[in-house]
């Protein structure tokens, strides 16, 4: 008889039975790879020509080798999008391969067959391998024999596709594993998909929530620079990131949370009752550690969500104990699959919330003494300050006088921050200069600062500083390679149309043949900058991009902008020319002379949560404003040009900002078309209103 | 006590005794098993050999499909051991080959036919003969290529047990497998069970609450009762250890006489007396007789009654 004859084996029956699985994944992929690809190879044929022709320019060339080596896939779908379809036919993979663990009956059927339970798992394994991996890496190898058949070998990167590919496949097998420890785990497949969502980002969730919480407690607690970390070791996004970016993220976290995971479903496969299917938890053993992480998860979220809405410290507590309890309640239902108030095991989101108490008590506290960090001098290799986070713009001081300059300066600002977070301890801060203190052991510390408000105390050792960081910058301008390189002009310290109206031109922000000599040229300036010229409006800002020479992957790209000043001449009159003057006279207080632009100073005062100005005086002239900012110190911050303190602040108005400003305000009324108003204009608290309560003429 | 030793289904079937070639044992020691707490079942010492037919009686959640799924291997033990010739049960694929266990809720693959699990079948148990399945398909009317999610209970139950008796096992577990069944099929698969069972000593647990058909098809019984097997042996030696006692007193008999019998039952009008005891014909008659009855006869219990009396006895439903 026929079924005698069939030398069948459980594994060659089971690809038999999950063969649908393998069509399904063949045509998914199939749409995003060779297809995706084959669109791209269409619109590569105009190139191919021009190349032909010796048109394609290396620009044009390096666009089209990312575009057919990686971007194609992301077209048709963003990349949020692609890898979370990747993920999801893993994680569907798994739904599909045991979904007999979610049946009683099922389960026991197959319980009863004889094999062990390791071998049943590995069974599906082999079956997820051959009928879903399988078929996406036979559409990822086609597309590549596609490029090279249509004679666009010469455009394609093998090895950045083989990157992405591989973080494509990989992100594929991480759903697997996900839905297989949650299928192993889970006894519905509901309670897996939710299961899978935790999994995969209630860690980072809980940790980015507690480091947003000690932010506001710990003023110089670096909140990105140790979030860009834990997204680092986030399996998550540490395969989205390779996938992303092929060959500059390390995939290891991925790998390794795809081997915990296949590990911990062989383990949970292994104890797994085929009684307990249908039950929300299939293994009863977890119910408390899966209760006390929801009950954190729900602490936490509820006291963010709160503090977002009210910034106050005092939400912050019953938010913990709200959160914890009520996501308790959730889960017990959840766990009960009943809509009824269950109480049953109350004392673990008792512990997690009372822990989180502790914590935040703990973080008030500062019991770690993580805002008293005060390095020594003699331990220090280098001290690296790195406004905004940005890395382009960061300064290394070395030297001991520049490590001692920088620690001054620390020292100072460390001592009012404290001094702010006695008055208010759950404020956070604005901070904004982060700060890495490079160990002689080979270790670093980061922590974050803000310049103290009474900077000229500190003139020193900020002189030092200025001095540290020209000639450390223009030793260490980006070395980027000429070839690719090219610089631009990124920002104008003045709107260009103001600019074109005053001096009647405008530039053309790019300057691709000049990147070399524009990198001399800020050398020089550089070097030779000091702490008065840094304390200049800066006029423009330069920018530098091309290939990284630190990076091994020929995609990855520097961007290194500079804010130049007045006292920078060598870059200025290299980019404008004889307008360089002009410019300068503009921003150290020129543009007073514009008719469309008024200057007062005047004085505020904190009234409340609100500001209010208490004397309020329009400059005379341009040359009153030229002095006017040459004699104040100018702060760092986001108004960059102008003097933090409110009691002397000078303000500068456009006509055309403020009329666009007065269609959508309508308590804004100027009249600063009348000398004698502008004159005589009262303190704004006489104004009865707004600081902008006065009548502004029609444009034209 | 040795269930096997009795000869029961020897005596049932005139056959004589099993083939010599019997000799699978199945021994389950101390065995416990608890759900979320509850426990099902506490200490079940059992010992079982080939080539009988073993019925399982109990009351409702007594443990009896608990105690099936146990010995197939499906779940495992809290306490205490399943062996089979000596082999742990439990994750054990070479042993859990020779048994075959029949769930009272038949499970089939999602849209398969006959055939189709024929094949699944045979991808894990290679004794598997699928001729043999077409013949049995044949004789109870079974289509081969339709599906059996199509199928009414009563059929899907007939599939189940065509299934399992073309895999040829050594243990045939059937959790209330007849039910469901008409007269006529049931009747047929008692008589190809009982044939197997004798013919290649395979050995069968059956469990329900048919204590009719337990009474015509076993040679060996136990009563599950809260988790405890209460009484096991041949099926003759379970009847016959209560005895039902008619008879007629010369004068009245005092209340405190017939309580010295500690009877399990007992009935009175006037003289007559119908006295239900625990205990063997040559120890109780004499008893009686002493009381000098105007007549005494033992009246026949059923394996139905006893059942009863036992869990009586044990306060179930009073």
């Amino acid at each position: 008889m026929r079924n005698n004859r069939r030398a069948a084996s459980p594994f060659r029956w089971m690809l038999r039975r999950y063969i649908f699985l393998m069509i399904a994944v063949l045509a998914i992929t199939f749409a995003v790879f060779p297809m995706q690809g084959m669109i791209r190879i269409l619109n590569a044929q105009p190139v191919l020509r021009q190349e032909a022709s010796g048109l394609v320019d290396s620009a044009a060339r390096q666009y089209m080798a990312l575009e057919l080596s990686r971007d194609f896939v992301y077209s048709p779908l963003n990349l949020e999008m692609l890898c979370g379809l990747f993920a999801a036919m893993g994680f569907l993979a798994a739904m599909v391969l045991f979904r007999h663990l979610f049946s009683r009956k099922q389960g026991m059927m197959y319980a009863a067959l004889p094999m062990k339970r390791e071998r049943d798992f590995g069974l599906r394994m082999g079956v997820f391998a051959v009928c879903s991996l399988l078929p996406m890496a036979l559409c990822m190898a086609v597309y590549p024999v596609m490029i090279h058949a249509n004679g666009l070998g010469g455009f394609f990167r093998l090895p950045l596709y083989l990157e992405m590919a591989g973080a494509a496949l990989l992100i594929h097998v991480y759903g697997f594993a996900l839905g297989a420890l949650c299928a192993c785990v889970a006894g519905t497949v509901w309670s897996a998909g939710l299961g899978a969502i935790l999994l995969a980002g209630s860690a980072e969730a809980v940790l980015y929530g507690w480091l947003w919480i000690g932010n506001h407690y710990l003023n110089t607690l670096q909140r990105d620079t140790i979030r860009r970390a834990m997204l680092r070791f986030s399996p998550a996004y540490s395969l989205y990131k390779a996938f992303y970016r092929p060959g500059t993220w390390s995939v290891l976290p991925g790998v390794l949370a795809i081997g915990l995971f296949l590990g911990l479903a062989v383990w949970a496969r292994k104890r797994v009752k085929p009684e307990n299917a249908g039950h929300t938890l299939n293994l009863k053993g977890l119910e408390p550690a899966l209760l006390g992480w929801l009950s954190i998860l729900g602490g936490t979220a509820a006291a963010m969500v709160l503090t977002l809405y009210w910034d106050r410290e005092i939400i912050l507590y019953p938010g913990v104990i709200l959160g914890a309890a009520g996501m308790f309640l959730l889960a017990r239902m959840l766990l009960d699959q009943r809509i009824r108030l269950s109480l049953r095991g109350w004392k673990i989101p008792a512990a997690a919330a009372a822990g989180l108490l502790l914590l935040c008590l703990g973080l008030r506290a500062d019991v770690f003494g993580y805002n008293r960090y005060a390095p020594r001098a003699e331990d220090l290799k280098s001290v690296r300050i790195m406004p905004y986070l940005v890395k382009s713009e960061e300064m290394t001081f070395d030297t001991p006088e520049g490590i001692e300059a920088c620690l001054q300066w620390v020292a100072q600002s460390r001592q009012e921050m404290e001094e702010e977070r006695k008055e208010k301890p759950y404020q956070g801060t604005e901070a904004a200069m982060v700060v890495f203190f490079d160990g002689k052991d080979g270790g670093f510390v980061t922590r974050q600062y803000h310049f103290p408000k009474e900077r000229q105390a500190l003139i020193p050792a900020m002189r030092v500083m200025t001095a540290e960081w020209g000639r450390y910058q223009s030793e260490h301008l980006p070395r980027l390679p000429q070839a690719s390189a090219y610089s631009f002009i990124s920002d104008y310290s003045i709107p260009a149309g103001e600019f074109r109206e005053l001096f009647g031109f405008q530039r053309d922000t790019r300057f691709h043949p000049r990147a070399a000599e524009l990198r001399e040229a800020l050398k020089k300036d550089l070097a030779a900058r000091t702490l008065e010229s840094m304390q200049e409006p800066t006029v423009l800002q330069v920018s530098l991009e091309g290939q990284d020479p630190d990076s091994d992957s020929p995609d990855a790209y520097r961007y290194v902008p500079y804010d130049i000043k007045p006292a920078d001449r060598h870059t200025l009159e290299l980019l404008l020319g004889g307008d360089a003057d002009k410019w300068i006279d503009y921003v150290r207080g020129g543009f007073a002379r514009c008719d469309q632009v008024r200057v007062f100073r005047c004085a505020w005062e904190q009234d409340g949560e609100d500001w209010k100005a208490v004397s309020w005086r329009p400059a005379e002239s341009g040359e009153e404003v030229r002095e006017w900012i040459a004699g104040v110190s100018l702060s760092n911050d986001e108004i960059s040009r102008w003097p933090t303190d409110p009691a002397d602040r000078i303000q500068i108005y456009s006509l055309y900002q403020l009329r666009e400003r007065m269609e959508w305000d309508e308590e804004l009324v100027l009249d600063l078309e009348d000398p004698e108003t502008l004159r005589n204009l009262p303190g704004i608290e006489n104004a009865g209103g707004p600081a902008y309560a006065m009548r502004i003429p029609e444009a034209g | 006590m040795n269930p096997v030793e009795s000869a029961g289904f020897t005596e049932r079937t005139g056959r004589g005794d099993p083939p010599e070639r019997i000799k699978t044992m199945l021994q389950t020691t101390g065995v416990d098993k608890s759900f979320g707490g509850r426990k099902v079942l506490s200490g079940i010492d059992l010992r079982l050999e080939g080539g009988h037919i073993f019925g399982l009686l109990g009351t409702n959640g007594a443990g009896k499909s608990t105690l099936l799924r146990m010995i197939a291997g499906i779940l495992a033990a809290d306490r205490g051991s399943i062996e089979l010739e000596g082999r742990p049960v439990f994750e054990n694929p070479e042993v859990k080959s020779r048994i075959c266990y029949l769930s009272d809720d038949p499970a089939f693959l999602h849209a398969a036919s006959i055939r189709e699990m024929g094949d699944f079948q045979k991808a894990w148990y290679p004794e598997h003969d699928a001729e043999r399945l077409e013949e049995l398909c044949g004789r109870f009317n079974l289509p081969m290529d339709e599906k059996i999610s199509g199928f009414s209970k009563g059929t899907q139950k007939r599939v189940q047990v065509c299934l399992a008796l073309a895999r040829r096992p050594e243990v045939l577990l059937c959790d209330e497998t007849f039910d469901g069944l008409d007269p006529v099929m049931r009747e047929a698969f008692r008589k190809t069970i009982s044939e197997e069972t004798w013919d290649r000593g395979m050995m069968t647990v059956l469990a329900g609450h048919n204590q009719q058909e337990m009474e015509d098809i076993c040679d060996q019984v136990g009563f599950l009762h809260e988790g405890r097997l209460l009484t096991v042996g041949d099926i003759d030696t379970v009847v016959h250890g209560i005895l039902r006692v008619q008879f007629a007193a010369r004068e009245p008999i005092s209340d405190e006489a017939v309580a010295a019998f500690r009877p399990l039952r007992l009935q009175r009008q006037g003289r007559l007396c119908v006295l239900t005891v625990r205990g063997e014909e040559e120890e109780i008659l004499p008893r009686i007789q002493a009381m000098n009855p105007e007549f005494i006869e033992t009246l026949p219990l059923s394996l139905e009654e006893v059942f009863i009396l036992e869990m009586e006895e044990q306060g179930y439903a009073k």
